[in-house]
């Protein structure tokens, strides 16, 4: 197993399975069953929205992984740290509408909206380092090797 | 290095940072930023588009890229310029919200969205031509007769490149298949007379589709027959269940044309619940094979 492997695979394999779990909440959502409703109280959109960035996450993050580049320990768990995080903030706003600025519960004035906030950047942040690393590792590569 | 890569990383490395670049103008947007709002004042939407198009086709470029299948420099090429243009096409409607024909700003007739109308045209066909080779070039991979066929393919590749070959490929006339509906072509609306929403569902179904099955075909992991099986037949049969809401919209439950009640949507809805059982086990199958071969001393273990 080459040296990105372990991880790159782990992650993105994960998030292929939460993508697909995902796709049943939804049905679960749009079917009225009362746990999902429970458990998503929010606009069923956010689900949809959740499903398809862990899907694209993990198709991005095999692909990556497939071009057996070595990249930095940081930058990989950038990588899947930053694609579940910022695809887990479509859930927090399913699970939790009065979080989700476009429902009609959302609470801006909640102190926890604001701690959501910087934790919503701070992902985006950490998501942009891994896989920006990624795409100018990729780049560099190609540059380096002729 | 192989010889498809160069070219095909260098994009990818590029298109992954547009993507993210696109991420954080949409947040800009979103925060209603004044330098953001100045240069995209478009429609949000249009942005998102956009970062979705660059991730979806770095997806897409690099599981073809890791099929190892020869691809001639003109396909390769057609990807590259394709994938950029295909993407950057939406963003053009953000920073120009005349010419964008979803916007109330659109201005119908001015010669210069004639010309954007003319050069998107031209992008779709690039566009088909360098994924359709390519998807072509996979699928002929799989064949020992074909010179293409690559003969470091591991037991879990034939089936997955020859459906990702033609998964790619339905795409493509999908997305064909669009611009007739969108054109008011009397054939397509005849076959598809529901919402154009599905067909786009569709083609993007299929696109994720074969960028996470090749995705999943290049990972170092033994992937039982039924569980590439599973994946193979939910892949498809899960993204056409919207060409079947484009094709009879009374059986689309988003249309109003939905006539609830039907026999034959009752059998549709239970074929619908067995596609996603089958897809279900087909990716979270190959999920748990991926993450238990990266565990030394296991069956998935190559």
């Amino acid at each position: 197993m080459k040296n990105n492997d372990k991880i790159l695979l782990r992650g993105g394999s994960l998030f292929v399975c939460i993508g697909l779990l995902l796709a049943w909440c939804l049905i679960g959502s749009y079917s009225g069953v009362s746990y999902v409703k429970a458990v998503f109280p929010g606009d069923p959109q956010r689900i949809l929205q959740a499903h398809l960035y862990f899907l694209y996450m993990g198709a991005l993050t095999l692909g990556l992984r497939a071009t057996e580049l070595p990249l930095y320990w940081h930058i990989k768990w950038s990588m899947v740290i930053g694609a579940f995080t910022f695809s887990g903030i479509f859930l927090v706003s399913a699970m939790f509408p009065a979080t989700d600025p476009r429902s009609d519960l959302y609470m801006p004035e909640l102190k926890i909206n604001d701690i959501a906030h910087y934790l919503s950047r701070f992902s985006f942040i950490i998501t942009t380092y891994g896989f920006g690393g990624a795409g100018i590792s990729l780049f560099r590569y190609t540059v380096s090797n002729k | 290095m192989k010889n498809n890569d160069k070219l095909l990383f260098r994009a990818v490395g590029l298109y992954i940072i547009f993507g993210l670049l696109l991420a954080w103008c949409l947040v800009g947007k979103y925060s209603a930023l004044p330098w953001v709002e100045k240069i995209l004042p478009g429609n949000p939407h249009r942005i998102l588009q956009g970062h979705l198009d660059f991730l979806l086709m770095s997806a897409l470029i690099l599981g073809a890229s890791a099929t190892r299948v020869r691809l001639s420099w003109h396909i390769r090429w057609s990807m590259v310029i394709g994938a950029f243009t295909n993407s950057s096409s939406v963003i053009v409607f953000a920073m120009f919200p005349s010419a964008d024909p979803g916007s109330e700003a659109y201005i119908s007739g001015l010669p210069v969205n004639n010309m954007i109308s003319f050069l998107m045209r031209i992008s779709f066909i690039i566009t088909t031509y360098g994924f359709g080779g390519a998807a072509i070039c996979i699928f002929l991979s799989t064949f020992e007769k074909s010179k293409l066929y690559t003969e470091h393919l591991k037991n879990n590749d034939i089936l997955l490149l020859r459906a990702a070959g033609l998964y790619l490929i339905i795409a493509l006339i999908l997305a064909w298949t669009l611009i007739g509906k969108y054109n008011g072509m009397a054939v397509v609306e005849k076959l598809l007379p529901g919402n154009p929403h599905r067909i786009l569902q569709t083609h993007i179904g299929f696109l994720l589709g074969t960028a996470l099955i090749l995705g999943i075909a290049a990972a170092p992991a033994k992937i039982a027959w039924h569980i590439r099986w599973a994946l193979v037949i939910g892949a498809f049969t899960n993204t056409n269940i919207f060409l079947s809401f484009a094709m009879f919209p009374v059986a689309d439950p988003g249309s109003d044309a939905y006539l609830s009640g039907l026999l034959a949507n009752e059998i549709f809805g239970y074929f619908t619940r067995v596609s996603f059982v089958v897809t279900t086990y087909g990716f979270v199958g190959s999920g748990v094979s991926i993450v238990k071969s990266t565990f030394s001393g296991t069956k998935t273990n190559f």
